[in-house]
């Protein structure tokens, strides 16, 4: 029984996915564009949520990840010949050797999973803002390293272009219910257990024997793995990539999403991903003019960005632990409809506390 | 040697700042309640610490200083854009974070260090390097996290190993 209602977690999502790409699939081809963003947002959120969500643990380096992804995958799907010519200090076997579509995106997995392994082996002994920090540090020198070493992407951060539109909406939805499907199976088996054993009580994980720098480093390299496909997924959509895309902003603004979906669930990390990300994309195109049945709606340039805060901050407010309250979602009513004593299981109280700063 | 006013007057307000931050952590009840919040948050709140007041006097005193701040730095860098503060603030976490977040004496040590730090990158690398003195700068934040979690002026016995 448990069994099955566990399963039934994975279709909330799941569902949410198809349902975002069938809608998208019957509007114009310049509006799906913002759906194929709300799918690739998914799975970035979603390798976030692996790490962040089961270990309890602040990451602001997971953009890093979708970095080296996105240009693992780029490079190695632009044709070698006009590859001479745009990369010419390119590493001669990135320069000499392209691969298809779908293998692009298993090297970019493959690339952001060993990546996220090599950072986390030292980074994953920290915890609480150290980890934050550290993890921040990565980002930053991801960022500086993909502008500066013209070996491994175009000189002085110039565009790395000319990489094939390959994710439409349906690889952008099989790439997302693939993030969702290994993060689903990860947070079910015993090593999952163990590592949300440890979010929730330290040092109880410890006393019952959990090696939570190993449970860690399992979810952080999963994590990048995830994060590795959805860097792959975007440089495919966009065609072309800067580190400047792959850096700061996409870490917030992907950060935000979590938070406002719901840290510790995998549903949070869906629901929010989807709203944030069509949102965002709509009201950027209100900036310049979007027709809504009758009229069209222009807002003033700049004002996308504040109306999203606007939204994100009273959302926070209204619901702290994000929309979904950080729970799973197993397609039952909600609770306030299903009213039969006894079934639900009791509440754990809640305490509110602020990040722990300094381990004590 | 040519010292500019500005120099002089960044280092007063700087002591003057410190110094008034000083006192109100050392010898004001708000002061002290915002101490035993960060020592540990839950036992200040048993002990009748009223938890949102603290914290809202922490926000206007870290904005009273973050706006001395931003009236110096418009004067040291003309060039003002709405998120011209962002990167010092950024570093200046950082920089706190490294030297021990919480407390007064270790984050201010760890925003010098993080200043000497970026400086002496940016003077010292060879210029084959030079671009690359943000990946060195926080590759040495990463070593001194690692060596010493709690920071590194933070007072040693705090160790960081997890206590069962």
């Amino acid at each position: 029984m448990r069994r099955l209602s566990t399963g039934r977690e994975l279709a909330a999502p799941v569902l949410l996915i198809v349902v975002v790409a069938l809608i998208g699939s019957t509007t114009s081809v310049s509006t799906q564009q913002n759906f194929i963003t709300a799918l690739v947002s998914v799975a970035i959120v979603i390798g976030l949520y692996v790490f962040m969500g089961n270990a309890g643990v602040i990451s602001f380096g997971q953009i890093s990840f979708v970095a080296v992804g996105a240009y693992a995958a780029g490079e190695l799907t632009i044709p070698t010949q006009p590859k001479h010519f745009v990369l010419p200090s390119l590493w001669s076997f990135l320069q000499n050797h392209s691969v298809g579509n779908v293998p692009s995106l298993a090297i970019a997995a493959g690339v952001g999973a060993l990546y996220a392994l090599l950072v986390g082996i030292p980074l994953m002994r920290l915890s609480g803002l150290s980890a934050g920090i550290a993890t921040f540090a990565v980002l930053e020198i991801t960022t500086n390293v993909l502008t500066f070493w013209p070996k491994i992407a175009p000189e002085s951060g110039q565009t790395l272009s000319l990489v094939p539109t390959s994710t439409g909406l349906f690889q952008a939805a099989a790439g997302a219910v693939i993030a969702a499907l290994v993060a689903f199976v990860y947070q079910s088996t015993r090593r999952g257990r163990l590592l949300r054993a440890s979010r929730e009580d330290r040092s109880a994980a410890l006393g019952i024997g959990v090696d939570i720098h190993r449970e860690r480093l399992v979810a952080f390299t999963l994590s990048g793995a995830i994060s590795g496909l959805a860097g792959g997924l975007l440089v495919h959509q966009i065609g072309s990539i800067t580190p400047a895309q792959v850096g700061l902003e996409l870490t917030f603004l992907t950060l935000a999403m979590l938070v406002v979906g719901g840290v510790r669930s995998l549903w949070g990390a869906t629901v929010g991903a989807v709203l944030i990300s069509l949102l965002d994309s709509y009201l950027l195109q209100s900036e310049n003019g979007l027709h809504l049945g009758f009229f069209k709606l222009t807002l003033p340039a700049g004002a996308a960005d504040l109306i999203l805060g606007v939204v994100m901050a009273t959302m926070l407010i209204l619901r702290p632990r994000g929309l979904t309250g950080g729970r799973e979602w197993d397609l039952g009513l909600p609770r306030f409809v299903r009213r039969r004593p006894g079934t639900e299981p009791a509440e754990v109280p809640e305490i509110d506390e602020p990040v722990e700063v300094a381990p004590r | 040697v040519h010292v500019r006013w500005l120099t002089i007057t960044e280092l007063g307000a700087g002591l003057l700042l410190l110094g008034g931050t000083a006192l109100i952590l050392a010898r004001t009840t708000i002061g002290l309640q915002m101490r035993a919040a960060a020592a540990d948050f839950r036992a200040a709140r048993l002990l009748g610490v009223r938890a949102n007041r603290v914290i809202r006097f922490a926000f206007v005193l870290a904005g009273v200083l973050a706006a001395v701040v931003s009236l110096l730095l418009t004067v040291s860098q003309p060039l003002v854009t709405p998120t011209f503060g962002l990167d010092v603030t950024i570093l200046a976490l950082v920089g706190a974070v490294l030297g021990g977040i919480d407390r007064l004496g270790s984050a201010t040590a760890g925003g010098f260090l993080i200043g000497f730090i970026v400086s002496i990158l940016g003077d010292e690398l060879p210029t084959s390097l030079s671009s690359f003195s943000t990946a060195f700068t926080f590759g040495v934040v990463i070593l001194a996290l690692l060596v010493r979690p709690a920071g590194l002026f933070a007072p040693f016995g705090q160790s960081s190993v997890d206590r069962v």
